[in-house]
Formats: C-alpha cells, structure tokens, sequence
C-alpha cells in the first residue's frame, strides 16, 4: 500500500542514504526537510504525509520539539511519528513512545530493511489505533 | 578507628539508696538507743539519791533512837541513884521522841527485817514497861529492887537486847548504805564512760564522714577531670574529621553537629531549638518511635548504610549523599550517629561520563550510518551491479563497519554494566516470540554461510518476566556464533523447553569444533576472543553482556560440549506463575493490558492459580486472540489506552450471544475487569462483567431484552433463589424502567436501589449481594468498587449499563478511586480463583461460603 513520509534530518549524508533506500519500496512517497523549521513550512504548505520520520539530534529545533510543535497544531496534532536516533539502546526506545512517538528506529540502520521498519511501525500503530 | 578504651575512676552504677536509708536509719536509732539509756541512768541515779537519803534518814532515826533510849535510861538511872523527880524531866520527852522514832522505823520500809522490828518493837515496849514498874518501884521505896533490877535483872537484859537489836539494825543500815553508795559511784563511773563513748563514735562517725566526703570529691574531680579530657579528645577528633557527622537523641534530633557537618549544611544547631533530622534527610519514615522507624532493634541497626540519598541544606539545596549509621550506646539512651558523604562530585563524574559516553557513541554512530547505509545500498546494486573485487571490497567495508557499530554498542552496554546502570525493562512475555523474532533475523547470516536454521518451540506459551530487546539481543548473540562456528552444511538448532525443575530453557546447538581448551573458563569474560580467521568477529563482549542480560532475568547461561561434536550454549529463564506451563490442561486466561506493573501482578496470579496467561496488550490484539483460541477467562484492563476495556467487554459477549443466541450465557466465558485504586496497583480491584448495554432503556427493546437476558444469566451464577441486587443509579426513570424489567421476571429476586455512593455503601455492607447493576452514567459509579465483593473477597456479577454508548461513557473520565475499603478487603486472586475453577468444573458458584 503506498506510504507518504515526510523525513527531516540535518545530516546530508544521511539523508540522500535514507532518499535511497526508502525508494528501494516503489510504493513509498518521500518529502524531505533539512530543519525542523523547513518541515513545519511543508506540512503547513502541503498535504500531510501518513507518517513523519524525525532525526532527533539537529541543531535549532531537535526532533522532539518539533514534534510537540506539530502536536500543539490541530492539522498535524494527530501525525503519526517516528523517531531516528542514534542516541539510543533498546531499552530507550519506551522512553521515545512515551515522549509521544510510534517507533523509534535506531541509527545505524540497514538501509534495505529501512522501508520494512517504517511500514511494521505504521501498520501496528495503525492496528491499535 | 575507635579512640582507645579509657578507664575512669567513677563507678557507673548510680549510689545504692539501700545503704544510706539503713545508715539514717541506723544512727538516730543509736542515738536515741543511747539517749534512752542516758535516762534511764539518770533515773536510777536519782533512786540511789533517795535511797542513799532515805537510808541515812533512817540510820539517824536508829541513832536518835538509841540516843534517846540512852537518855532515858539515863534519866532513869539518875532518879533511881539520886531519888531527884527533876531527873526524870527528861524522860517524858526521851520516851515521846522513842515513840516517833520507832513509828517513824516502823513507818519506813526496809528499816529492818520484820522480825527484828518486832522484836524491837516488843523490847522497846517491855522497856516502857519495865521502866514505869521500876520508877514506880522507886516511887515506892523499893528502890534497891529497881536499881538491881536495871544493873541485872530484866530491865538490864531489855537494854541490852534493845541495844543488840539496835546496833544490828543500824549495823545493816550502815552496810545498806555502803552499797548503795557503791552503786551510785559505779554508776555515775558507768555513766561517764558511757558518754565518753558516744563522744567517741561521734567524732569517729564524723571523721568518717568527712573522709568519704573527701574521697568522693576527690573521685569526682578525677573524673570529672578524665571526661573533659575525653570529650576534649573527642571534639577535636569529631571536629577535624572531614565527613559530616551528626549525632541524634533518642528522639530524632539533631544533638551534636561537627565542624564538616556545619559546613556541608549551612546551619548550626543551638542548645536551646533543636531541629529534628527529618528537615535535613529523611532516614526513618513512617509512624512510630524514631528509634522503631530507623530500625534499631535490640541496640543494632538493621540497616546501616543509605545509598543515594538526598539531604537539604539551610537554603532548601538538595545534595546527594551517602549515609551510613551508626549506634552510640549512652546511659540516657541510644544515641544515633549519622555520617554524611557528599557525593555530588562523584554524581557529576558518573554524569559527565555518561554524557560522554552517550555523545561519544553518538557522535561515532552518525558517521557510521552514513558508512554501512552506503554500502550497504551498493551492496545491494542501486547503482547497477557491481563488478566481482569491487562486490567484495564493498562488502570487507560494509562487515567491517558493523563490527564497529557492534563494538560500539557493546561498550556503551558494558560501561552501563560496570556502573550499575544497566537495566532491564521486565514485563510478561512469550518466550517463543522472541525465539521467532532471533530465528528470522538470523535467516540471512546462516544463508550466507550456509548454515541451516531449525527453531523449536513448544506449542503453548511460555511467559516470563522479561525484556524481550536484551533477550533478542543474548539469543541472536549466542546464535550468530554459532552460526559462525558450524561448518558449512550443518544445523544450527534454536530450541525452547521447560526443563524438570520447571524453568525456560533456551539451548543452541551447533556441530562445530568446540570451545577451545584455553577459552573454557574465561569464555564469558570481558574481550575474550578465540582464535577466527573470518572477518565476521565478535567484538569479545558479547558473551560477557549476554551473561549479564542472563542473570538479571534471574537464570544462568552456560555451555557443554555435544555427543558427536559441537557446542551447546544454553541458558535457563524463570517462568511467570512457575508450574503452570507443564500442564498442558491448564486453564487459559486472555489478559489485556498495558501497564506493565499491573500486566506482572495479574500474570503471578493466574499463575498462582494454574492457569496460563496469554497477554495482549491492546482491544485489537485481545480480539484477535479470542477469536483464535478459546478462553477459560478474560482479564481487561478498564484503563486500557482509548479505553477499550468496556467496549472489549461488551464485544465479546455480543460475540457470544450472535454465535449461540439460544443456549446464550450457558457458558459465557467469565470477564473481569481490572481497575486499579488510584495508583496503588496492589490492590486490584475486580469487576465481574456479566454484560455492558448501552442505548436507553426507556426506550430501546434491544437494550431492554439485553438486559433482561444478563439479568438471566446473573441469576444463574448467582445459584440463589432469592438473589440480591443492588442497583445504583439515581435516575428515577432509569430505577423504575429496571425495576419493572425486575418484575417480570419472576423471581424471587429483590432489587434494592442506591442513589448515591454512601447509599450504596450502606447497603453493601449491611447486606449480602449477589448481583450488582451499575449505571455508568454515575459520575462516581467507579468509586463504589471497593464495596462491591462478597464474603470470598471475590468480585460480584456486575452488570453495566449507559444510555448513552459505551466510547461515551467510557471517556468519562474517572475519578481515582481513593475510598477506603472496610476491613474485609476485595481480593482479586479471589476472583480469579472462583472464575478459573468455575470454568474447569464447569458449574459456576455452587453456593460457597
């Protein structure tokens, strides 16, 4: 089923792996945004995305403040995110959800399994939802 | 250090009153003693006096006498020699003062012996006579015949017997008075000593007196002296020691605060107010005596050391310290001494690490992302495929980018292992879930080498309190080296079972060369490598993680070689509710529930009751179960999240009555919902659901003849004949609408309607419930759980009704029900127990109690 991500992540580098690998699923959408600033100007401007995909270390705005300004919202109060980090070890994944996110995926990453992580995390919240 | 043991001249047993009370009593008594004696002395001295007197008074009576008899006869002699009356002038007065003197003798006592005294008396008498006869004689001319007469005859004889007797008399009175003279001296000597004896021990009694006067004011000054020295001593050591110390009463205040104590806490404590210890930190919680709440029984301290603990200073700054106590025994009571040891540097250390190492980790993690997501991506050919030595360099860099990452992580887990930060998240999990998740993750490792894969797990659940990220990460360790270890061709098994002493057990089994000789005791260290020649290394770590994941759930983890070859790594898991794995027959429970304290306490219980839990953690998830499998009962929690628990409830039994509609609530699956007690998720509070309804019922059939089937089939749980219902509700509509449906059904069933929580609580306490109907249009119907269980404890047959729908009502939000119980207390295990036995023997409530 296609999938529309709206992604932010402040390392360049990263980004384009991300841009790559989600289009490794056909099926995947992608708009992506360098700051947390840039991303609240595209969900403002654009159609909303199914999911958000944040990188939670950024300079300016981090990923979970962006994600309380997007809940404060009332369009994107509801947004389903997802956080990436690589600041965290399993057992904080609980302490992301509680902050407000669906997942967390932790960098690094596989790149080929990128687009499977993000749709299981989807589909469940989906599911309890 | 203690301070060497000082010797002190004072005795610390407090003066005996026993002996001075016998010495106050002791001396007066002498005295007196003495006193008495004193007077009676005195009184027999005054007695001798008189006798001494008396005796010489009479020894002149006797004198005079005889003078007196003497004149007479004399004056007699006179007349009769010289024939002259004027010589007989005298004899008139001589014979009167004969007459008084021997009246007088004769008066007195002890003048002489009776006998004596008559016989004077007769001769004194015979004398007058004889006198008369011979004065009369003269008188008469015969004058020769009374001379001879008083010369030799009678008369003479008289007179000398009379003065025989006389002399005697005055001879023993003479004797008498020696004596008693004799006796008088003696006594008066008596006397003298006597006083010059008690003068004697007066001033012995003095002189002892003061001596002990002396010599204790002379211990005490030694003492005295010795204590100031100690003290002195004491305050030096306690002031110049670098750690806070605080010394408290018997009663939790501060007493003594020494010189670090001051400084770390910015106050000083004056003699007069007397600040308890709880302002500073709180080391004895709760009620009681302040000895009693810190623990010290028996003069020991049952705890003696508090991590990690927060102390405010003057200015209400928090410092974390550590305490450790301490009892110091004193003759007023125990005194407690607590030391302070600031820690808030070494805090800022452990912090500054952590947040080192957390940047650290980061900071090399976000380069690597970019690194293995490249090559990753190359890899996998998107930008075209890639030449045969150009596949493989790609792929030298992307393995060993991994190893990074994996060395990365096992670092930050051993530091937080070393530091005692590492920490599980424990909740009730399915083993085989995990074994699942390890088995397809590892599907693409074991192709790679290849290697085939067998997973076995049993074919029910195996819950365990665990964290099932760090379980993944233990079996996907032990895994991949196995994985590495077995040859290309061979099977590397994962396998679950319950072993005899009923425990989980997880075992991989592989058919390599074994563990080295040289690794076999070191091999769960720390960077304990053994000998590869593959690029796909562990980092050394692994097995030292695993182990630690391992003991914290509580297991062990070891290897053993294999019959034919091989190693097997296995470890052992506690399960949740211990034996009731192993029977296959045993009671399935569905729970669904999303916080994990109360999802282990509930899991404990059924297991207690040996039945086997299956937890879903949301309504979605609980329905799929239920329609898979067929449950002996359900467990909900009310606050599930977008509270789902009623809707679930209601679901479930409309689920039921469409399957079956006309043997409907023959057998409806037992449901119980959880509520907790505000945030005391101890006390469980239960509610036995026989069905939810909403849709008014004023005016909806449906919901009325919904209602009257749960009433049916409460009814028949009941096993009463005249079942008791309490209806809360204070819609009068509502109250009738239910109490006419009550009535139809003929019965003799009694309907007793509250209005309000206290009504309520009334009723259930003063009557015996059986079956209980709750509008959830109350805003406090919630609050009347605590009430609402029966003798057993266990919840009662409840059915919940709204007019409005149940999302509605459910979102009402509900107030945390902080009523207090009566004494009797709601027992959910109770609850549990009766629905899981009622479902295994297949008839519900045959009239227990």
């Amino acid at each position: 089923m296609p999938l529309s991500i709206l992604y932010v992540e402040d390392d360049p580098d990263i980004r384009h792996i991300v841009r790559v690998a989600l289009s490794l699923d056909s099926l995947i959408s992608l708009e992506v945004a360098a700051s947390g600033a840039e991303a609240l100007e595209m969900l403002a401007q654009q159609q909303l995305p199914d999911v958000a995909l944040l990188d939670v270390m950024m300079p300016g705005m981090d990923g979970p403040t962006l994600l309380q300004k997007m809940r404060e919202q009332p369009a994107t109060a509801a947004l389903p995110v997802i956080f990436m980090t690589a600041k965290a070890r399993p057992g904080d994944v609980a302490d992301y959800r509680a902050r407000g996110a669906i997942g967390v995926i932790l960098k690094p990453f596989d790149p080929l399994e990128l687009a499977a992580a993000v749709r299981t995390l989807v589909e469940t919240h989906r599911r309890t939802t | 250090m203690s301070l060497p043991p000082r010797s002190t001249n004072l005795e610390l047993k407090a003066p005996r009153r026993r002996r001075y009370i016998l010495a106050a009593i002791l001396i007066p008594s002498l005295i007196v003693a003495e006193l008495l004696w004193l007077h009676t002395e005195t009184i027999r001295a005054d007695t001798l006096r008189a006798q001494v007197t008396a005796s010489h008074d009479r020894r002149i009576s006797w004198l005079t006498l005889q003078a007196r008899i003497a004149a007479a006869e004399t004056a007699q002699r006179g007349y009769l020699l010289t024939g002259n009356p004027a010589l007989l002038d005298p004899l008139d007065p001589a014979r009167n003062d004969i007459a008084q003197n021997l009246s007088f003798l004769l008066a007195t006592p002890g003048a002489a012996e009776p006998a004596r005294m008559r016989r004077i008396e007769r001769l004194i008498g015979a004398m007058r006579i004889e006198m008369d006869r011979t004065i009369e004689n003269a008188r008469d001319g015969r004058g020769a015949a009374a001379l001879t007469s008083i010369s030799t005859g009678p008369a003479r004889r008289i007179m000398d017997d009379l003065a025989r007797e006389t002399d005697a008399a005055i001879d023993n009175e003479s004797r008498f008075a020696n004596t008693l003279q004799s006796a008088f001296t003696e006594q008066r000597a008596r006397a003298r000593d006597n006083v010059l004896a008690i003068v004697g021990i007066i001033i012995a009694l003095t002189l002892a007196l003061l001596a002990s006067l002396w010599s204790n004011a002379r211990k005490r000054h030694i003492s005295l002296v010795e204590a100031f020295e100690a003290a002195q001593g004491s305050a030096g050591f306690f002031d110049s020691t670098i750690g806070a110390v605080l010394i408290l009463s018997p009663t939790g205040k501060i007493e003594v605060m020494n010189a670090a104590a001051v400084a770390l806490l910015g106050f000083f404590v004056s003699a007069v107010d007397k600040l308890d210890i709880s302002t500073v930190v709180d080391i004895a919680p709760g009620e009681g005596s302040f000895h009693a709440r810190l623990g010290l029984v028996g003069g020991q301290l049952q705890r003696t050391q508090l991590i990690d603990r927060v102390v405010q200073d003057l200015h209400g700054n928090n410092i974390p310290v550590d305490i450790a106590l301490g009892v110091m025994h004193a003759p007023s009571g125990d005194r407690i001494v607590v030391s302070l040891r600031d820690i808030s540097e070494r805090k800022r250390l452990d912090q500054a690490k952590d947040d080192l190492m957390s940047t650290v980790s980061h900071e090399i993690r976000t380069p690597l992302t970019s690194i293995v997501g490249s090559l990753g991506l190359l890899r996998a050919g998107v930008s075209g495929e890639l030449p045969p030595e150009a596949s493989r360099l790609v792929t030298i860099a992307e393995n060993n980018s991994r190893r990074l990452i994996r060395l990365i992580n096992d670092m930050l887990d051993i530091d937080r292992i070393e530091s005692g930060k590492f920490h599980l998240a424990l909740e009730p999990i399915d083993v085989r879930d995990v074994l699942e998740r390890a088995c397809v993750g590892s599907e693409g490792k074991a192709k790679s080498e290849g290697v085939r894969l067998s997973c076995t797990t049993p074919d029910f659940p195996v819950m365990v309190s665990g964290d099932a990220d760090r379980l993944l990460q233990v079996i996907s360790n032990l895994m991949s080296n196995a994985i590495r270890a077995a040859p290309a061709g061979t099977t590397v098994e994962l396998a679950l079972s319950i072993t005899e002493s009923g425990t989980a057990c997880v075992s991989i089994d592989d058919r390599g060369s074994g563990v080295p000789l040289t690794f076999r005791t070191r091999i769960f260290g720390r960077f304990e490598r053994a000998e590869q020649h593959d690029s796909t290394m562990g980092t050394g770590l692994g097995l030292a993680i695993s182990r630690e994941i391992v003991i914290q759930h509580g297991g062990r983890i070891w290897f053993e070689d294999r019959e034919g070859g091989g190693t097997r790594f296995a470890f052992t898991l506690a399960l949740m509710g211990a034996l009731a794995s192993e029977n296959k027959a045993a009671p399935r429970v569905l729970l669904c529930c999303a916080e994990p304290r109360v999802c282990n306490t509930v899991v404990e219980m059924v297991g207690a009751e040996q039945g086997i839990c299956t937890v879903t953690r949301s309504a979605p998830q609980a329905r799929e179960a239920i329609a898979a499998e067929n449950f002996a009962l359900l467990i909900v929690d009310l606050d599930l999240p977008d509270r789902d628990g009623l809707a679930l409830a209601q679901a479930t039994r409309t689920a039921e009555s469409s399957a079956s509609p006309a043997s409907s609530f023959d057998a409806p699956v037992p449901i119980l919902l959880i509520a907790t007690q505000s945030s005391d998720t101890d006390r469980l509070l239960g509610l036995e659901v026989v069905d939810v309804i909403d849709g008014p019922l004023v005016e909806s059939t449906l919901a009325e003849n919904r209602l009257l089937r749960a009433l049916r089939a409460a009814m028949a749980l009941t096993g009463s004949d005249n079942p008791v219902i309490l209806h809360l509700a204070s819609d009068g509509d509502r109250l009738a609408s239910v109490a006419a449906i009550a009535a139809v059904m003929d019965s003799g069933a009694r309907v007793v309607s509250a209005s309000d929580l206290p009504a309520a609580q009334r009723v259930a306490t003063s009557t015996v419930l059986d079956i209980v109907l709750l509008d959830l249009d109350e805003a406090d119907t919630f609050d009347a759980l605590p009430f609402l269980f029966d003798t057993d404890g266990a919840a009662i047959p409840t059915i919940l009704y709204t007019a409005r729908d149940i999302a509605t009502a459910a979102a009402r939000p509900r107030r945390a029900t902080a009523v207090r119980c009566r004494s009797a207390r709601p027992d959910f295990a109770a609850s549990i127990r009766r629905a899981i036995r009622a479902d295994t023997a297949g008839t519900r409530r045959n009239n227990a109690a």
